[in-house]
């Protein structure tokens, strides 16, 4: 029964990720529809973390490398973080997961918290930091 | 670190999950998670493994609050416009 369960859930993740990088392949986010914004951003005008992860995303899956650090400069070494933990997790990578250390969800809480108050600042240098 | 004898293995604290979850969607889930992931190696570090396994269950459900909400607020938002984008699919013709 729980095995069955996960197995829909891993099936149906699958089938709804691949949809998802289609559509975030063929559509830019940047013209807001289709995608939805981030409440956060819409209701309170603050960007969070998070805000830029969509437009983000299309411009990596288009190699855009420079523009997906601009609109959320978190993304691509949350991405790299996560493939090294189930390279590792697979046996393909024969070294210690990032995030299988003590301090990591530590560190990883600090990152995110200063992250977000940078990017709200509307200071010269972290200005850029915004989506 | 030393290792315990009589200790089990670490609970999983669903890490992979509350960044997604910080990413993709909920910044309040996801510190919620995050900070519940932490919880889970200091118990258990500690040695209070129960303690652990109970930060574990909180991690993974918030990271999955965080996941289940966001794929359903963009289901939704998908509805809603479903056909506004079918209109621009059947417009656009070359992509």
């Amino acid at each position: 029964m729980q095995a069955a369960t996960k197995k829909i859930l891993v099936v149906g993740l699958g089938v709804l990720s691949v949809v998802a990088i289609l559509l975030y392949f063929s559509f830019n986010p940047e013209n807001g529809f289709l995608f939805p914004k981030c409440p956060m951003h819409q209701y309170l005008g603050i960007y969070c973390s998070g805000c830029g992860s969509q437009r983000a995303i299309h411009d990596l899956l288009h190699l855009r490398i420079g523009d997906a650090i601009g609109h959320n400069a978190l993304l691509l070494p949350a991405l790299f973080v996560i493939l090294q933990h189930l390279l590792v997790k697979a046996g393909v990578l024969k070294r210690k997961s990032l995030l299988g250390y003590r301090y990591a969800p530590l560190v990883l809480l600090v990152v995110v918290l200063l992250f977000m108050v940078l990017r709200n600042l509307k200071l010269y240098p972290f200005e850029l930091l915004a989506p | 670190m030393e290792t315990n004898q009589s200790m089990p293995p670490k609970p999983n604290n669903y890490m992979v999950l509350a960044i997604l979850s910080t990413i993709f969607c909920c910044i309040a889930t996801g510190i919620a998670s995050i900070i519940y992931a932490s919880k889970v190696n200091e118990c258990y570090a500690r040695g209070e493994y129960a303690e652990a396994e109970k930060a574990s269950k909180n991690a993974k459900m918030w990271a999955f609050i965080g996941i289940g909400l966001s794929v359903l607020i963009w289901i939704i938002y998908v509805a809603f416009f479903g056909v506004a984008f079918l209109g621009a699919l059947s417009n656009a013709g070359s992509y």
